[in-house]
């Protein structure tokens, strides 16, 4: 049964939601743990991703599951990532995560910072 | 027109009064040439309340505006300041900033016309950061003291040393109850500092300042001494047209502190040469002086245009800034001056780094 796709929200594939749950357990986060992803101002193009492991939401924040793994986005972010796939790109020249995003109208070299 | 803290008190002292973004800023106190001399052989005192002033608050703040401008200010202990470019990510110049971090806040000093757009700016940027800003522009003033003497003289004023204060460095004094940041800023590019302070302390301060022996100077004069420092400004060399490289602000961006908004574009624009156009400074003939816009021709062929001019109050020599494509930056070219036939500017000054030859 094909995966029915909400285009304003945020997906996280399977390799990238393992390697989330490898983060978490090493880090022993605890049950609640999620994946916290926004942006912040700054990188070349003026705004750049953020990842971090957290043991559970803030206040603000949005929660959307996806592959087993809850993502906890706060609101401000969540404009500039609706609908973004998070990736994880392995190998020696591998991106590490990497984002899919509709958003972003140019990125720069390195790919880390977008404008929108 | 808005009116400063110091209008009055200005007002008394002489002052015939011009627009600047909005607000009534003294142009003279009725002898240009005299504080323009003044100011680089004795003391001059300036109100300079119309420039914006933003406090920052939180402990966040140096790393967004790392990210958010060109040099490096973060970390910038308390005590010191800096001056760096808030650009697009197009690397284009959103505003050219003096940050003071006098305590645990930061005051953000913008240009005239540019404190909406500076405090949007960080604003639209500020996601998760602890930092929250208050535009303080109305509540406070802004004086300048500049001259060989400023700082004896702002010693007595404050009734403290100020000689210890480096370049860019701030400290907050107590004077008569007020709070008073004092920044060594060398305004218009003479030695001299910056005061910011609550509004009610204003008329005091400035009348006590004129007891001391500072003179009052107005812009045509300061506009003068701008001109000959070779300083950009907001809205003649400085506008979202250009980036910080081609308006002579190179000495401003940080090559090694790593990312901020617009680096990629800044970077590459100087490591492959590819600056389309500079500041420059020129000697302009003894006529009337040209108007901002006019353009500079070489062979009939537009070389760049005329940013700033200003008749120099000493000698009645006319100098000014120019943006010159870069094929045609070269100290000493002669160019012709718009339509007028056989008239002729003459580049005196070329950025330094030109000389070293960064860019070809």
């Amino acid at each position: 049964m094909p995966e029915t796709i909400t285009p304003l929200s945020i997906h996280i594939t399977e390799k990238a939601a393992k390697k989330v749950m490898q983060f978490a357990t090493k880090d022993s986060k605890g049950d609640e743990f999620g994946l916290r992803v926004g942006v912040k101002g700054g990188g070349c193009s003026g705004l750049t991703y953020t990842l971090s492991v957290e043991s559970g939401p803030q206040a603000d924040d949005k929660v959307i599951e996806d592959q087993g793994i809850r993502l906890f986005v706060p609101k401000k972010s969540f404009v500039f990532l609706a609908g973004t796939e998070l990736d994880f790109s392995d190998g020696l020249n591998g991106k590490g995560f990497t984002f899919n995003n509709p958003n972003a109208k140019s990125t720069c070299g390195c790919g880390t910072s977008f404008s929108v | 027109m808005e009116s400063t803290a110091l209008f009055e008190a200005q007002k008394r002292s002489g002052a015939v009064f011009e627009d600047v973004a909005g607000w009534a800023v003294a142009s003279s106190f009725g002898d240009s040439a005299n504080e323009h001399k003044l100011a680089q052989e004795a003391v001059c005192i300036a109100d300079r309340s119309h420039l914006g002033r933003i406090l920052a608050r939180g402990s966040d703040t140096l790393d967004l505006m790392n990210r958010l401008s060109t040099n490096l200010v973060d970390p910038l202990p308390v005590g010191k300041g800096e001056t760096t470019v808030i650009t697009t990510g197009k690397g284009r110049i959103l505003d050219w900033i003096t940050m003071l971090h006098h305590n645990d806040d930061v005051l953000i000093i913008t240009s005239p016309e540019r404190r909406e757009a500076v405090a949007e700016w960080i604003d639209m940027y500020t996601f998760d950061e602890n930092t929250t800003l208050e535009d303080v522009t109305q509540s406070t003033a802004m004086l300048s003291l500049l001259g060989p003497s400023a700082e004896s003289v702002l010693g007595t004023l404050l009734g403290t040393s100020v000689a210890q204060l480096s370049r860019l460095d701030c400290m907050l004094v107590q004077w008569h109850g007020h709070e008073v940041i004092v920044a060594r800023t060398n305004p218009a590019g003479q030695r001299g500092f910056d005061l910011v302070f609550p509004s009610e302390a204003a008329d005091d301060l400035w009348a006590e300042a004129l007891e001391l022996g500072a003179s009052p100077i107005g812009q045509e004069a300061l506009e003068a001494l701008r001109i000959e420092a070779r300083l950009p400004k907001w809205g003649n060399e400085l506008t979202e047209e250009h980036n910080p490289l081609e308006a002579g602000l190179e000495g401003e961006v940080s090559w090694t502190k790593g990312c901020y908004t617009g680096q990629e574009v800044v970077a590459r624009l100087f490591n492959y040469q590819r600056v389309q156009r500079h500041m420059v400074a020129l000697e302009l003939p003894e006529a009337n002086a040209p108007q901002l816009g006019t353009h500079l021709l070489v062979d009939g062929e537009t070389a760049g245009y005329i940013t700033s001019v200003s008749t120099m109050p000493s000698n009645g020599t006319i100098m000014g800034l120019a943006s010159l494509r870069t094929a045609y930056v070269e100290l000493d070219r002669v160019l012709t001056i718009g339509d007028a036939d056989g008239v002729n500017a003459r580049v005196t000054w070329i950025p330094e780094y030109l000389n070293e030859g960064a860019v070809s």
